[in-house]
């Protein structure tokens, strides 16, 4: 099952590397709200970076999950998902997601920094809780776009949908972003840290036992 | 002349003190009372009615 | 009459029960005004207070101390002006730990009717003052062990922000009792069609979790009316209304996947899947993030609300059988519920 999920895992990169279509038409998003917050902030206040920071995770967190798999025309991967073991579906489009949102979650950190400054003090907490909180959010979104293309009307189900499961990791990660930049002082970060990471682990179990029951057409 | 002062500053929690002596305990009660007598001889209703279309529907 | 199912009268004769006794029982004594709030040593300090219930006036017996940790020190003097209103005098003459020199004084009086305690009443001023006083002040503060007479009427407590409010919890608390119970039972259905493909516990589970998300609403309303007069805004952004307000939403997606596929096995194997996931992701969202942050809810920040700071001896009387009649009323509806919508699945 692993040279499954390898197989179609590179199938996707391969696919993705010869014509850039996802991966650039996100960043062009990116590229736009980073300018059209450029114009209408101008500056951007420690205050409020980790705000701004958070939204544009957010936004590009759902169309890159949204685009992704509305790529996928009907008959031709279909194909190739009926002969393979569901979970293997799953997984090699959730490490894809991951792959995705990490590249352009890094670019959206840089734009920030390039536009606006970096106020990030504490490097490493936040870097583990950035990589933390994008598998958490990639493993959910994944299972929520595999539900929606089921019932087949995808771009609304996909906001309505994930809007409110994204909370919990959305409140930890923001409050340790918080954290590393230095605006609250919480000694007890970790139990965040372990929050999120709970988080994971549970999506993971659960999506383990309930993909194949949902992925039988 | 300190109680009447004291007495003018009350608050609305201090206003029915003892509520029992005034009696509006009682009509708060009574209403929680006809409020929920009212949902069950609703939910009554409902079991009655569902009742006799299932013994229909078992007999067809 | 119709026949009913045992436990439906168990629902009928409980709450009349939970409503008398929530409403009618009187509520404890307790103090709602205590002026000033810095007592100083030193000093003859004379602090007024206003009671909520209280009966100073009947028997002499009245009896005050002020508590800082295991030291108290007794009233000099109590003067009642009339049933509710009393002052005290106090004579204190340094700290009673030496190391420590400030800090909140508790206040806890002895009534005929019972004790009446007001946690962290006054402060005491940090003053400097001889060693020599140090002596003296050691042998005031006494930690026998307090007094005070036994309770002796059945009343709820008085608690200070809350007053006759409390009476509340036996109405609003059970609602998010029954709420987790109806998604539990929704949760036991959806995974028993998933195993059986019977298309009646598929429309049992979409039944309770309607239910569910109905006790859910009335919960966050009533909850939301109770903090108006408490604390102050309908909507505090507390902990546990973000919870709440954010499991709703996650079971209203449940409904939006039902309405959105039209195969009835369909609809069923997925909203199926999904609501055990909204639900093993819903014990984290209300049981374990709240606890871990500071929050308005009592109870919370810290322990469990059922200990014993929050919940005295005379409220369980009452609380547990709401909670049981509440259960019962939300299993009854979603019964009910759920035969009409096999009774017009049958027929058209």
């Amino acid at each position: 099952m692993v040279r499954e999920i390898l197989g179609l895992l590179l199938k996707d990169v391969k696919t993705e590397w010869r014509n850039k279509q996802a991966i650039s038409s996100i960043a062009l998003y990116l590229f736009s709200i980073i300018l059209v917050l450029y114009y209408a902030l101008v500056r951007i206040d420690r205050m409020i970076w980790s705000g701004v920071l958070w939204l544009v995770l957010i936004f590009l967190a759902i169309n890159t999950i949204t685009v992704s798999f509305s790529r996928d025309v009907k008959h031709r991967h279909w194909y190739f998902y009926t002969l393979t073991h569901p979970l293997s579906v799953y997984f090699s489009k959730a490490v894809y997601n991951l792959i995705l949102l990490l590249v352009l979650d890094t670019l959206a950190i840089l734009l920030l920094g390039l536009f606006f400054n970096i106020p990030v003090v504490d490097w490493p907490l936040f870097l583990i809780t950035m990589f933390l909180c994008t598998s958490a959010i990639s493993l959910i979104l994944t299972f929520v776009s595999l539900i929606s293309a089921k019932t087949g009307d995808q771009p609304v189900l996909m906001t309505i949908l994930s809007t409110p499961l994204l909370f919990p990791v959305l409140m930890s990660g923001s409050r340790l972003c918080l954290v590393s930049l230095r605006l609250i002082q919480d000694s007890n970060y970790f139990k965040d840290v372990l929050s999120i990471l709970a988080i994971n682990m549970i999506t993971f179990a659960l999506t383990v036992f309930l993909f194949p029951i949902l992925w039988r057409d | 002349m300190i109680l009447l002062s004291k007495l003018s500053a009350v608050i609305w929690m201090l206003d029915v003190d003892f509520l029992r002596s005034t009696g509006k305990i009682y009509t708060v009660a009574l209403v929680a009372l006809v409020v929920w007598i009212a949902v069950l001889v609703y939910l009554l209703r409902l079991e009655k009615w569902v009742k006799s279309i299932e013994d229909q529907i078992k007999s067809k | 009459m119709v026949k009913l199912s045992w436990w439906k009268w168990i629902f009928i004769l409980l709450m009349p029960y939970v409503i008398l006794m929530g409403f009618l029982v009187p509520l404890g004594q307790g103090i709602t005004e205590l002026s000033p709030y810095v007592v100083y040593p030193l000093k003859t300090n004379k602090l007024d207070i206003v009671g909520y219930n209280t009966r100073f006036t009947e028997g002499q017996s009245i009896r005050a101390w002020l508590k800082q940790g295991d030291y108290h020190i007794e009233a000099d003097n109590i003067i009642v002006r009339d049933e509710r209103h009393a002052s005290l005098i106090f004579t204190i003459p340094g700290f009673p730990d030496t190391s420590k020199n400030d800090g909140d004084l508790s206040l806890v009086m002895d009534t005929p009717d019972g004790p009446l305690v007001l946690p962290s009443a006054v402060n005491l001023a940090a003053v400097k003052y001889p060693d020599s006083l140090a002596l003296i002040s050691s042998q005031k503060w006494s930690t026998n062990k307090l007094a005070v007479r036994a309770e002796s009427n059945f009343n709820f407590p008085f608690r200070n922000i809350l007053g006759e409010t409390i009476r509340n919890t036996y109405f609003h608390v059970p609602l998010w009792f029954a709420m987790i119970l109806l998604f539990f039972i929704s949760v036991l259905k959806s995974i028993r069609y998933l195993q059986k493909k019977q298309i009646e516990d598929d429309a049992k589970a979409e039944s309770f979790v309607l239910i569910g998300v109905l006790f859910g609403i009335l919960g966050t309303v009533t909850g939301s009316i109770w903090a108006k007069f408490t604390w102050g805004s309908f909507w505090s952004f507390d902990v546990k209304q973000n919870m709440a307000a954010i499991s709703l939403l996650i079971y209203g997606g449940y409904f939006i996947i039902r309405n959105s596929l039209q195969d009835p096995d369909a609809k069923a194997r997925v909203s199926g899947v999904y609501n055990v996931f909204a639900f093993v992701l819903l014990i984290p969202l209300i049981f374990i993030i709240p606890r871990r942050y500071d929050s308005l809810h009592p109870g919370n920040g810290g322990n469990p609300a059922l200990g014993s700071q929050d919940l005295d001896n005379t409220m369980r009387i009452v609380f547990y059988p709401a909670v049981i009649a509440y259960m019962i009323c939300g299993i009854w509806i979603a019964q009910l519920r759920y035969r009409i919508k096999l009774i017009y699945n049958n027929i058209y």
